[in-house]
């Protein structure tokens, strides 16, 4: 068995990585690179974790990069900011199931936790899933912020994961908490 | 003549009464307040009134004088926003701060309305007709004020007597009373060349814009806030833009990339000093 996992550098997606490979799930990662949105850090930081798991499991994890810093202008430049993570993210689930098809992974995996942020709830999740055929395993779901922290100081991950970096400075102060598919549709449809 | 009132103490109440009593029709009642107990002692209000707003108690005491008057009441604190809906013929000066002070006296000289200024403090009061040149502020230095501990309340009562001839006898002197001494000094006052306000630097009325630096959550970068407003347009011609979009831009100043959104910048890769130095470029502080 063969996963994608989409890692963004910070806390969760490491733990999620970590939680596979302990279940002997083979990865390959992908990172979205979001400048001019972001700054160089989070890839720096990627690279870092990666090298974490792969002493600890003793495998190789080859990393995937795509650029995704023109499709959040674009989002931007388009439709409703309050959708802007959602479309986002449908956006990055469609690049990956592409990447996952290429690296023959039969499933893609992610760091969301439930509420963790305003936009990861499961109406959300479902609208996000939507966007792909593939199947999207999440294993921190139903983790508390908290739980994964512990687990993350556990494995080694936590200290890289905090080191500074620009996260997403486009995300709106009030995002949809309840997305409606046909919404999300007839947004998308502007692009 | 519409007669605005600011402050509805002892001061503004017992004025309120006198302009009333001498036939004035139109009234602005100004305060944020509600009647307390420790008020009753030198004001118009009684038992009854306590907990109820200092504007509409006194709108009622002054109605039952002369039921057919025009009376305004503006529950509000006096600001630099609000005070430009002001519009009278003639202010009252009854707070009981500087702040609020040099904010009216601004805003009278912006708007050329005369303004009658009057306190009392522990033993003596006074009162001033400002009417052009010299205003408040080019005798009143900025200073603290300083607290009370008791106000004779019939001190009180002579000075709004005081502010109330004002309005009909104005005068070019500084009027002030001690109630130790009985002694009324008329002081001569001139008008200062050097007087900010004189000369239209509106510090009150035009508020000091302030920057504020911090870390952002993720320690990547740093925020500049400020309340002063963004205007994407202006900052699109002063900036070379690399990207544009009706949420956020980003422009380099100073070789750095930096996110403009509506209420923030984000500067990255400095340190919080560099930070704030592009903040004042790009909010023109």
């Amino acid at each position: 068995m063969k996963a994608l996992i989409l890692m963004s550098g910070g806390i969760d997606s490491a733990v999620a990585a970590y939680l596979m490979l302990k279940n002997k799930v083979d990865l390959t990662a992908i990172h979205y690179d979001n400048r001019p949105l972001t700054d160089e850090k989070p890839l720096e930081k990627t690279k870092k974790l990666i090298n974490i798991l792969e002493k600890k499991f003793n495998k190789k994890i080859k990393l995937i990069i795509k650029k995704h810093g023109k499709n959040q202008i674009k989002l931007l430049k388009k439709i409703n900011h309050r959708h802007l993570c959602l479309l986002c993210r449908r956006i990055m689930y469609r690049t990956a199931e592409e990447v996952a098809k290429k690296e023959k992974c039969q499933y893609i995996v992610t760091g969301e936790i439930l509420g963790s942020v305003a936009s990861q709830t499961l109406e959300n999740l479902r609208v996000e899933s939507e966007a792909i055929e593939m199947a999207v395993l999440r294993p921190l779901l139903c983790y508390n912020k908290d739980e994964v922290i512990k687990i993350a100081k556990e494995i080694g991950t936590f200290e890289t994961s905090i080191l500074p970096g620009v996260c997403c400075t486009a995300v709106p102060k009030h995002p949809t908490t309840k997305a409606n598919l046909k919404i999300i549709k007839e947004e998308e449809a502007k692009l | 003549m519409k007669i605005a009132i600011i402050g509805l103490g002892a001061l503004g109440t017992h004025s309120a009464r006198l302009l009333v009593k001498s036939g004035i029709k139109d009234l602005i009642l100004i305060d944020d307040d509600k009647v307390e107990k420790s008020n009753l002692n030198r004001t118009l209000f009684t038992e009854k009134d306590i907990n109820k707003p200092k504007v509409i108690q006194t709108k009622k005491i002054l109605k039952k004088i002369n039921p057919n008057i025009k009376i305004e009441t503006k529950q509000i604190y006096l600001n630099n926003k609000n005070i430009n809906f002001l519009e009278a013929n003639l202010i009252l000066d009854c707070t009981d701060n500087l702040k609020t002070r040099f904010l009216i006296n601004e805003y009278c000289i912006k708007k050329k309305i005369p303004w009658i200024y009057a306190a009392v403090n522990n033993t003596s009061g006074s009162v001033f007709s400002i009417k052009n040149k010299p205003c408040f502020r080019c005798i009143f230095k900025k200073t603290q004020d300083e607290p009370c501990t008791s106000i004779p309340k019939e001190l009180v009562e002579i000075i709004s007597s005081l502010q109330v001839n004002e309005v009909f006898n104005p005068s070019k002197e500084l009027i002030s009373f001690d109630i130790r001494n009985k002694k009324l000094i008329k002081t001569k006052v001139k008008e200062n060349p050097k007087c900010p306000a004189c000369n239209k630097k509106f510090e009150y009325l035009i508020k000091k814009p302030i920057l504020i630096t911090k870390a952002c959550s993720t320690k990547g970068a740093f925020e500049v806030k400020s309340n002063k407003k963004l205007d994407f347009k202006d900052i699109e011609k002063r900036f070379k833009v690399l990207v544009d979009t009706p949420v956020l831009i980003i422009i380099k100043v100073k070789n750095k990339e930096v996110t403009v959104t509506k209420n923030k910048i984000l500067v990255k890769n400095c340190n919080k000093e560099q930070a704030t130095k592009i903040g004042k470029i790009v909010y023109e502080i």
